[in-house]
């Protein structure tokens, strides 16, 4: 288990070196000089220009930036994010938190929703309840994300405000106590989490209402049924364990795929996360934060998937065993 | 084990009790009292509070010298005074300074050195402002390793002497109009704190943790990206200012969600609002606008270098087949002016006597056909033994004003059977088309903050990699007014030759001038005392700026 364990994580730490190099050559490939949106729609003397090129490295070729990159990171350094003047590291810092925050809720949003709707359409199969909440689900998953948050902050924000319309917390909010700064910030973190987390939850519901659906059909249930079990506990405590596995497997997926994912949401609701600062980054030209968001973006991707793998084969024990030699 | 029944209950519990603490802390953190500003109690003295202010863009450092954000250097002019302030005279002849860190200065009689008389001003950690801070500033504001993009406005500066504890003394190697203006360029650093660091490193440092400074605010704090919080500096030399204890910034990437939030009072002061939401906002009564000048104009630059555009009777033509005003009325709803050409109309180098060509389809038509272009005019029928002329305008992407304006231009100039192809292309690739001279024609915008400096964009030797000449304009009369104009000595003697300057480039046409756009600030009904008397730095009244009581 443990070779296993480290022998993922090494080709999660190749795959992210893999992609970050592809992107640098990507970013290098686009028409233009690195320098050319370090000052906008000023004329200036081109000495001013070559000076502060020099002083970002931006007269250095690309291989030999790409190279130093290289060796920096070798020595647990990201660079220098010109952009936002500090270091990479400490701009990742900042932004990773805020949004693992968003992540987290709008998972919470996701499962929440998913599963409770999932089981009560399962329980309700074939009836107006389940097809009202099946073809709501399908539609909000279609809506544009940016819409949706837009038109949440429309609603929820400026027609009935019962939700602020951006930002982590309110102005002050450093002064408070920790209770009410808690819940100032759960206040804050409602709307985007609800908006980025609702969209995927018709995948989560879909998911577990045709996993509890398979699993009332198994042999089991009817046993289950035999010895008295009612029908709440046996959708809950019995047939909902069969909607776990892709339910985890959809986790393990989906939750690093929010870190990228909510780049939309962090923009509408001005959310300070990685979204916005990998967005910030590419319009700049911002090469170090790029890479690093790139980093981070297909490590998470990677860990994601291992650790929904090892949580499968915890909570399955056919998955385990499984490509084990068979004693006999 | 547990038995499901019991996971069952305990799950149950947990929500029994989580419910409740979500659903209080949502009763606590109501939008009466978390998304409006801190409500001040009836008996609050009208200074004091905070003030917030919506800005799109962030900081991107709180070393002046090595930003190159517009909106970064409006506020660390909070927080750096400068020697004296030009008052933005229009006077051709005089110019006007406000004291700020330096109470008097006094030239030599030959004007080759001026010596400034500091005030007795303190830094905010109660430091006194020194002659050395001064000096150490102008080695800074030089040094190569800084690359401080305004670098060119010392170099005519060739000392910054220590005559006292209180006197800085600089000397220049010639007399010439902007000698006062180049002095005080910059705010004055202390060289207690920036000196901690070798200029080599400036540019690897975090200045977001320095909280000294000498004007109304020190920065308290800035979370990247959310939010910057300036406090009031309690060693501000103008005693009672500023009057808000605090400024929060808030950094709102969508302009959408700043207006919807000024309307509810999340946030009193926004600049920088289209002109269509404040169209919108004009008919409201909670929030009042004030428009002012902005050093920017856009326009459209012919490539001098492919023909026809090398042609100045076609530039000439195709200018006067766009209606300028039509644009400023129906893209900018009033908030702007036509442009006469390179000088901005409110600076005072600028020609009174130039208008704009006129709008004159049918003669623009005339003269495309003369140059062997199929054109359509009143007195001109399309032509079908020629072929039109085509145009490829280039603009960037992301810019809604200029994309709209693009399409406006491409329906004009079909009236006068021009064929225009707009594409709108990401900056870089935007930039490197022009540097390359790969293009027909661009709608751009040049910002011009400060001195009027035609050379980089006017000058012959100015072309692209040597400066921003990207339209390829060569006109040895242009180079020779522009030589002379460098050499002048006083604003008297720069006058004639900006005005022969201006004519010249107005005959040319290598750019089509279309307008200047107006700034737009919303303020709120909270904030009293916010006016912009200088378009330079909109928010030089913030110190007196106090909060309405609810």
């Amino acid at each position: 288990m443990l070779r296993f364990v480290l022998r993922r994580i090494a080709a999660a730490i190749a795959l992210a070196l893999v992609a970050a190099t592809l992107v640098f050559f990507l970013v290098e490939s686009a028409p233009g000089e690195p320098g050319d949106l370090l000052l906008g729609d000023r004329p200036v003397p081109p000495e001013v220009r070559e000076r502060l090129e020099r002083a970002y490295g931006f007269d250095r070729p690309a291989p030999e930036r790409y190279l130093r990159w290289l060796l920096a990171l070798a020595q647990g350094q990201l660079g220098w994010s010109h952009l936002r003047s500090r270091p990479v590291a400490a701009a990742i810092g900042d932004a990773l938190p805020n949004t693992l925050l968003l992540a987290a809720g709008a998972l919470a949003v996701n499962l929440a929703a998913g599963v409770l709707l999932g089981a009560l359409c399962a329980a309700r199969r074939g009836r107006w309840l389940d097809r009202v909440v099946s073809a709501s689900s399908l539609t909000l998953y279609a809506l544009p994300t940016f819409w949706l948050g837009l038109m949440a902050v429309m609603l929820f924000a400026y027609g009935l405000a019962l939700f602020p319309a951006s930002s982590m917390r309110s102005v002050g909010a450093e002064s408070w106590g920790w209770m009410r700064q808690a819940a100032d910030g759960l206040w804050h973190l409602a709307l985007p989490a609800v908006v980025l987390g609702l969209g995927s939850a018709a995948l989560t519901l879909r998911l577990v209402r045709d996993g509890i659906l398979r699993g009332l059909g198994e042999p089991w249930a009817r046993a289950a049924r035999a010895r008295g079990a009612g029908g709440g506990r046996l959708l809950l405590s019995h047939a909902l364990r069969c909607a776990a596995l892709p339910l985890i497997n959809l986790v393990g997926v989906s939750a690093p795929l929010l870190l990228s994912g909510s780049l939309v949401v962090e923009v509408v609701f001005a959310w300070p996360g990685m979204g916005r600062l990998a967005f910030d980054a590419i319009r700049a030209q911002d090469v170090p934060v790029v890479l690093a968001t790139t980093l981070v973006a297909t490590l998470a991707v990677a860990l994601g998937s291992l650790a929904a793998d090892l949580a499968m084969g915890a909570l399955d024990p056919r998955i385990r065993l499984a490509g084990r030699p068979r004693t006999e | 084990m547990q038995t499901p029944n019991l996971r069952v209950r305990h799950v149950l519990s947990a929500l029994a009790v989580a419910v409740p603490i979500v659903l209080a802390a949502a009763g606590c953190a109501s939008p009466a009292e978390t998304s409006a500003p801190p409500p001040s109690p009836a008996d609050e003295p009208a200074g004091g509070g905070t003030a917030v202010l919506g800005s799109i863009s962030d900081v991107d450092s709180w070393n002046e010298y090595l930003s190159r954000q517009d909106f970064a250097a409006k506020l660390q002019r909070r927080i750096f005074l400068r020697l004296a302030v030009e008052q933005g005279d229009p006077e051709p002849e005089s110019e006007s300074f406000e004291p700020q860190l330096a109470e008097s200065w006094e030239w030599s009689d030959d004007r080759l050195a001026l010596t400034f008389h500091l005030r007795q001003a303190r830094w905010s950690d109660g430091r006194p402002v020194t002659a050395d801070d001064v000096r150490f500033t102008w080695e800074a504001q030089t040094d190569p390793a800084v690359a401080w993009i305004n670098a060119s406005t010392k170099r005519h500066i060739t000392a910054v002497e220590v005559a006292g504890e209180r006197s800085a003394r600089f000397v220049f190697d010639r007399r010439y109009p902007y000698q006062l203006a180049d002095a005080v360029e910059g705010g004055i650093l202390p060289r207690h704190v920036f000196g901690q660091v070798p200029f080599e490193a400036w540019r690897t440092h975090d200045w977001s943790a320095v909280s000294v400074g000498s004007g109304p605010f020190v920065l308290e704090r800035h979370r990247p990206a959310e939010e910057i919080v300036l406090r009031r500096n309690p060693h501000f030399f103008r005693r009672g200012l500023p009057r808000v204890e605090r400024v929060v910034i808030r950094v709102v990437p969508d302009a959408a969600n700043l207006t919807a939030q000024l309307l509810s009072g999340d946030i009193d002061y926004f600049e920088g609002l289209a002109p269509r939401d404040a169209e919108r906002l004009a008919a409201g009564k909670s929030v009042s606008l004030v428009d002012f000048d902005y050093p920017k104009y856009d326009f459209i630059g012919w490539n001098g270098a492919r023909p026809p555009f090398d042609d100045p009777e076609v530039r000439r033509a195709l200018t006067i087949a766009i209606d300028r005003e039509a644009l400023v009325e129906q893209a900018l709803y009033g908030y702007g002016r036509v442009s006469r050409g390179p000088v901005l109309s409110f600076s005072w180098g600028a020609d009174p006597t130039l208008e704009p060509l006129p709008y004159d389809p049918d003669e623009a038509a005339r003269i495309l056909a003369r140059k062997g272009f199929a054109a359509r005019g009143a007195d001109e029928p399309a032509s079908g033994d020629r072929a039109p002329l085509r145009i490829e305008l280039l603009t960037n992407a992301g810019n809604e004003l200029r994309q709209a304006m693009a399409v406006k231009i491409q329906e004009q100039l079909s009236r006068v059977g021009v064929l225009v192809t707009v594409r709108t292309l990401e900056m870089k690739t935007l930039v490197a088309r022009c540097t390359a001279g790969d293009y027909d024609a661009y709608l751009g915008g040049w910002t011009i903050p400060g001195k009027i400096d035609l050379e980089p964009i006017f000058g012959s030797a100015s072309r692209p990699p040597n400066g921003s000449n990207v339209v390829a304009f060569h006109s040895p009369e242009v180079d020779g007014l522009l030589r002379r104009l460098d050499e002048a000595e006083d604003r008297a003697a720069m006058r004639p030759l900006l005005q022969a300057l201006q004519r010249r480039i107005h005959e040319e046409q290598p750019y089509t001038f279309l307008y200047e756009t107006k700034r737009i600030a919303a303020l709120g009904p909270r904030l009293s005392g916010m006016r912009i008397d200088d378009p330079a730095d909109p928010l030089a009244a913030l110190e007196h700026c106090r909060l309405r009581r609810s």
